[in-house]
């Protein structure tokens, strides 16, 4: 027997106290999010002059992380960023079309007969075409006609108003994007300085460096929600950030991203850091992903069919209009025919779209000025041209057709981007419960691990209360 | 959850809160249909029902207007019918007073009066063939005159019949030209009664038994078939009323019924939600699984 038992013990007991060190750490930290529990790696220690070596020791606290799932963690989170940012722009974008009863305008409890309903812009093409039957059935009528240019003139403001709200839509989605590119690069920021602190904690061995990891992996979970970013950890502990292929953080130097272009041609596009020249970024998963997907595609092509139903409705009318006559001055028996003009102009002198659409001034100042007859000859009370107007309602090419297709499309368009978000959504948190099942704090294992290094630490003292009474008892016997 | 990993509390609890939400946004969704009673609040609800909904709306709407413009020319017609009766009943009264020239001799005073008799059933005929409907002669066709005929007889209106649109491509005739009805200038039925004044003034019988009375005679016959024509349009125009407006009611239908909420099946689905959630909820508030630490001294 030597006095080895001793260090032996001591060994034993500075173990098990890291051990119990990490234990309450974890503990503490069980409802940290992203926190990564923490695992004492004991080992033997080899050596000492007999064959039973020296006593234990922790060799590493190391982090129970697991690549893989948090790799996958990220990537869902990633998908589930895109359809959610995408989703919510869209389903805000779609209040546009408000043909349906909103929660706002309580509606009749059951439904006996029809509504239709809403200020939906095809009530209003409806009235516009039920209007242009009234005058031709009353062509000398100064009231049917001015109803009518108001029926018209309430057309025109809602798809003022409805190519407005599109409009608005793309803004605040383009200042989404700005804030989300904002706050990205404040944690590209915030990740190289961790590199560089990671490196100076493993240098100096000073303590700490496990929670400098914890900080990285949350702020590139962070980031692969964001803009669907991916990363890697050297062996020095230094994580590289990429996105679409472009490095945006490498070692301590961090590339700062920016939107630039506005609607459909807007991109993010890096630059500084670690890259020599401003780069597009092409983002395809993440929120800001989502925000330029609708920026880009599904807004642009909601506001084209938009100014596609009105153009298509200003052709239509005027080009009916100006194959007719009209008679002026209304209702006198001296009356002269003139051939017709058109209803729809542009305001800004282009093309027609759902914002420059506008009334022809000189219709809405002298109603009479309508064509409601199909020709000179007729007379003034022919209204069969404003009849024709009204029949372009069933037009399988007309306004409505083409407006109703765009309802079917953006429509279609929410919903597969909701069904994504749901499914995407719950794919994330189903990764991310593993990973944090497999990473985090299961507080029954940490108990039970507590268990452990009390006894370990009970027995490593009972070994050295044994030794000490053998001592002073063989020192009894020799004195 | 993955049955082999150990469950952590930060992974149960978040599960837990997800399933939560979702049950949450669920329930939100059949509040607002059952409040609104609308099964389709935006598009992306169901884009097809929508798209649907939205084309019966639009159907329905135009069937509607046939529908309008329907009972605008049975007004038209409605108006034309009655007219035209009573001209025949005047016309048959006219036929009575020329035709007791030749019971009785006339003395000259008796002639100028019968003659007046006339001329005033004449002016009472060319009143009604100048009623106006909406300020415009009813007889006139489209050229916008206010009244069909002169006083001298001479028809002032065109020949164009207006007609209604009462269907796809369907044109109804509402009303009748006045040259169709009551002819023009000397041949035309006040051409002829001017004629019968001026020759039982002028006391030429013979002329008014032999050429004006068949005159008049077969005038009657013209206008009852006018006004037989005219009933057939008003028939019709009935018919076609009725189609578009059943037309324009099933379709208005078939509107509803997509957007319409089936209100048990709603308030079933909302019951159960609200059980599930309350169900996830309690399950939350027990979240603090049972650790082993109940167990240790």
């Amino acid at each position: 027997m030597s006095i080895q038992a001793l260090d032996i013990a001591l060994s034993g007991l500075d173990a098990s106290q890291t051990g119990l060190d990490a234990v309450s750490e974890n503990l503490a930290n069980a409802s940290t999010p992203g926190y990564i529990a923490q695992t004492a790696d004991m080992a033997s220690v080899a050596g000492g002059p007999g064959p039973v070596g020296s006593g234990a020791e922790v060799s590493a606290v190391s982090l129970d992380n697991n690549q893989a799932l948090t790799a996958l963690a990220q990537t869902t989170s990633a998908q589930a960023g895109y359809a959610s940012s995408l989703a919510q722009v869209l389903q805000d974008a779609q209040s546009v079309f408000n043909d349906f009863p909103s929660s706002s305008t309580s509606a009749t409890s059951s439904s006996s007969s029809t509504s239709a309903s809403g200020n939906g812009l095809q009530a209003q093409l409806s009235a516009f075409w039920s209007n242009w039957a009234t005058v031709a059935n009353s062509p000398g009528s100064l009231a049917a006609r001015t109803s009518l240019i108001g029926s018209s003139q309430t057309l025109v403001d809602t798809l003022h108003s409805m190519s407005s709200m599109l409009s608005s839509s793309l803004t605040s989605t383009q200042a989404l994007l700005s804030q989300t590119v904002s706050e990205v690069n404040q944690q590209l920021g915030e990740l190289a300085s961790l590199n560089v602190a990671v490196l100076q904690a493993d240098a100096s061995g000073s303590g700490g460096a496990n929670a400098l990891v914890e900080q990285q992996m949350a702020l590139a979970n962070d980031l692969a929600a964001e803009i669907g970013a991916t990363n890697s950890t050297s062996s020095t502990g230094s994580m590289t950030i990429s996105a679409g292929g472009v490095v945006l953080v490498s070692a301590g130097s961090a590339a700062t991203l920016g939107v630039s272009g506005t609607g459909a041609s807007t991109t993010v596009t890096a630059s500084g850091g670690p890259l020599s020249a401003t780069t597009v970024v092409p983002v395809s998963s993440g929120q800001a992903a989502g925000l330029l997907q609708a920026l880009t595609s599904d807004l642009p092509s909601w506001q084209a069919a938009l100014d596609n139903v009105a153009s298509t409705l200003a052709t239509t009318v005027n080009n009916q209009l100006t194959a007719g006559v009209y008679w002026s001055p209304l209702g006198s028996s001296s009356a002269t025919s003139s051939p017709g003009i058109a209803m729809f102009a542009s305001s800004t002198g282009g093309a027609v779209t759902a914002a420059s659409i506008e009334l022809n001034p000189t219709i809405v100042s002298d109603p009479a000025d309508i064509a409601a007859g199909a020709s000179a000859s007729t007379g003034p009370l022919d209204g069969s041209n404003a009849q024709a107007v009204s029949d372009l309602a069933g037009s399988t090419s007309g306004a409505d057709a083409l407006y109703q297709a765009l309802v079917g499309q953006a429509g279609s368009a929410v919903q597969s981007a909701v069904a994504a978000q749901s499914v995407t959504a719950q794919a994330a948190s189903s990764a991310e419960a593993q990973a944090s099942a497999s990473e985090g704090v299961n507080t029954n294992a940490q108990l039970t691990a507590l268990l452990n290094y009390q006894q370990m630490y009970e027995a490593s003292g009972k070994v050295i209360a044994t030794a000490a009474s053998m001592f002073s008892s063989l020192l009894a016997a020799v004195s | 959850m993955s049955a082999v990993l150990p469950a952590t509390t930060l992974a149960f609890s978040g599960e837990l809160l997800g399933s939560i939400d979702a049950g949450e946004v669920n329930a939100q969704q059949l509040q607002q249909q059952l409040s609104t009673g609308s099964a389709i609040i935006s598009p992306s609800d169901d884009p097809t029902g929508a798209v649907d909904a939205l084309a019966a709306q639009a159907a329905s709407s135009q069937a509607s207007t046939w529908a309008t413009n329907a009972s605008d020319g049975l007004s038209r017609l409605g108006l034309a019918n009655s007219v035209l009766n009573q001209v025949l009943g005047q016309i048959s009264e006219l036929q009575q007073s020329v035709q007791s020239v030749s019971s009785a001799n006339f003395s000259p005073a008796g002639m100028a009066a019968l003659a007046q008799q006339v001329q005033g059933i004449g002016q009472s005929i060319l009143a009604n063939a100048n009623t106006s409907y909406e300020g415009y002669a009813l007889f006139g066709g489209t050229s916008g005159v206010t009244e069909a005929y002169s006083s001298a007889g001479a028809y002032l209106g065109n020949n164009v019949v207006p007609t209604r649109t009462v269907g796809p491509g369907t044109q109804l005739p509402a009303g009748a030209s006045g040259s169709s009805v009551f002819g023009s200038g000397a041949s035309g039925l006040f051409g002829v009664i001017n004629q019968t004044v001026a020759d039982l003034q002028a006391g030429n019988t013979n002329a008014v038994l032999s050429t004006d009375l068949p005159a008049i005679n077969s005038w009657y016959d013209q206008v009852q078939a006018s006004a037989a024509q005219v009933g057939a349009y008003y028939d019709q125009m009935q018919a076609a009323l009725e189609q578009a407006q059943s037309t324009a009611q099933t379709l208005a239908d078939q509107a509803s019924n997509i957007t319409a909420v089936n209100l048990p099946k709603v308030a079933t689905e909302l019951s159960l939600q609200n059980s599930t959630l309350q169900s996830a909820l309690y399950a939350l508030a027990q979240v603090v699984p049972p650790s082993l630490l109940q167990y240790l001294p």
